[in-house]
């Protein structure tokens, strides 16, 4: 599975009442070019934050579903934050891991993950549903779930490294937070 | 104090003036708070925690920062708690993510290794603490017992305006 097909599947079958916050480095600049602004957070810098914004927001927002998108590299560096996921247990968030256990932005260099079992440590911590999934068909069938039936949940996707490289960079990031603003505002 | 020593407050004293600032924070429609627990901001801690306001502690102040982006995106008026320590370990995503990206978060930090402070390893944080603020060009007051209201209000005016954090600084021998 390659990462950009993962993120179209994303933004193909998300519902209306949805966001996306992605975290720093190819995978928000990949949504970035995918969507620009639309319902979409694309955090630039502060790695490892996708699941705590995506909590702040949950917890505040009940009736629009928070898909936080992020890599292994990304969700080790502020593992702590899947504690306060664990104990909250907001139904409306949706946490995705593209896991090819590499750090891909920056060159590639092996991270942890293969040594972790992140769906597992989700579960013990407290989220409502995880799971692993190795093919595009397996993780439409799990995305869609998830919609349906609340979680929080975990899904940990397999994907190949590499991809895109040559990606747009947002100019400005008040623009960003204020589209998002402006949608939750409605709901 | 000059002398290396903090006059010690009574508890009584010390739950007044937490009182007054919480009270504040709900005057100012503050309905979210999160954050890292300092011995010093104990009784604001405490009154937070019964209060309206929706409290979701953290594990790590930059954790923190996150849930309070993500509150604040959703329309909450938001306060984060945390000692200067933590506040300092969390620089590259308040820049980053709050500064950046325009979200105004209040912030209550305590400064640890201020003139006087008897823990050694706070010094360094304590000497840098103003300066970093400064040049991060945040908003802050340095709150005395006598302006507590006056400073919580122009951080909370402060950071409205500018849609970007303000810092309401605590400091040991005031709280």
């Amino acid at each position: 599975m390659k990462r950009r097909e993962v993120l179209e599947s994303i933004f193909k079958l998300r519902p209306e009442n949805s966001i996306v916050i992605s975290t720093t480095g190819l995978i928000g600049r990949e949504c970035f070019e995918l969507v620009k602004n639309d319902r979409h957070f694309y955090m630039a810098g502060s790695m490892g934050l996708v699941s705590s914004i995506a909590l702040g927001i949950a917890l505040n927002k009940p009736r629009v579903i928070v898909i936080g998108v992020e890599g292994d590299g990304s969700i080790l560096m502020n593992f702590g934050g899947l504690i306060t996921v664990g104990v909250w247990k907001p139904k409306n968030f949706i946490h995705i891991v593209l896991d090819n256990s590499s750090y891909d932005s920056t060159g590639g260099m092996k991270t942890y993950s293969p040594k972790v079992k992140l769906e597992h440590i989700a579960k013990v911590l407290g989220y409502e549903h995880t799971t692993v999934v190795y093919t595009l068909s397996e993780f439409e069938t799990e995305f869609k779930k998830s919609i349906e039936e609340g979680g929080p949940v975990f899904i940990r996707v397999v994907i190949e490294k590499g991809g895109k490289r040559n990606l747009p960079r947002p100019k400005n990031l008040k623009e960003i937070a204020d589209s998002i603003r402006n949608f939750l505002q409605r709901w | 104090m000059r002398d290396g020593t903090y006059k010690p407050l009574s508890e009584d004293i010390r739950k007044e003036r937490a009182k007054t600032l919480v009270n504040v924070l709900i005057k100012e429609n503050i309905d979210f708070a999160t954050g890292v627990p300092c011995a010093v901001q104990k009784f604001i801690i405490g009154e937070i925690e019964n209060s309206r306001i929706l409290h979701v502690p953290s594990v790590r102040e930059g954790e923190a920062v996150g849930i309070a982006a993500g509150a604040s995106l959703a329309g909450r008026k938001v306060v984060a708690y945390m000692q200067n320590s933590g506040f300092l370990n969390s620089i590259h995503d308040i820049n980053s993510l709050l500064i950046s990206y325009h979200i105004p978060v209040l912030f209550l930090v305590t400064w640890r290794g201020a003139p006087g402070e008897d823990a050694v390893h706070h010094l360094q944080d304590g000497k840098m603490f103003l300066k970093v603020l400064m040049e991060m060009e945040v908003p802050f007051f340095v709150l005395s017992p006598h302006n507590i209201e006056k400073g919580v209000k122009w951080c909370i005016r402060k950071m409205t305006k500018k849609e970007i954090p303000a810092v309401v600084v605590i400091k040991r021998g005031v709280f």
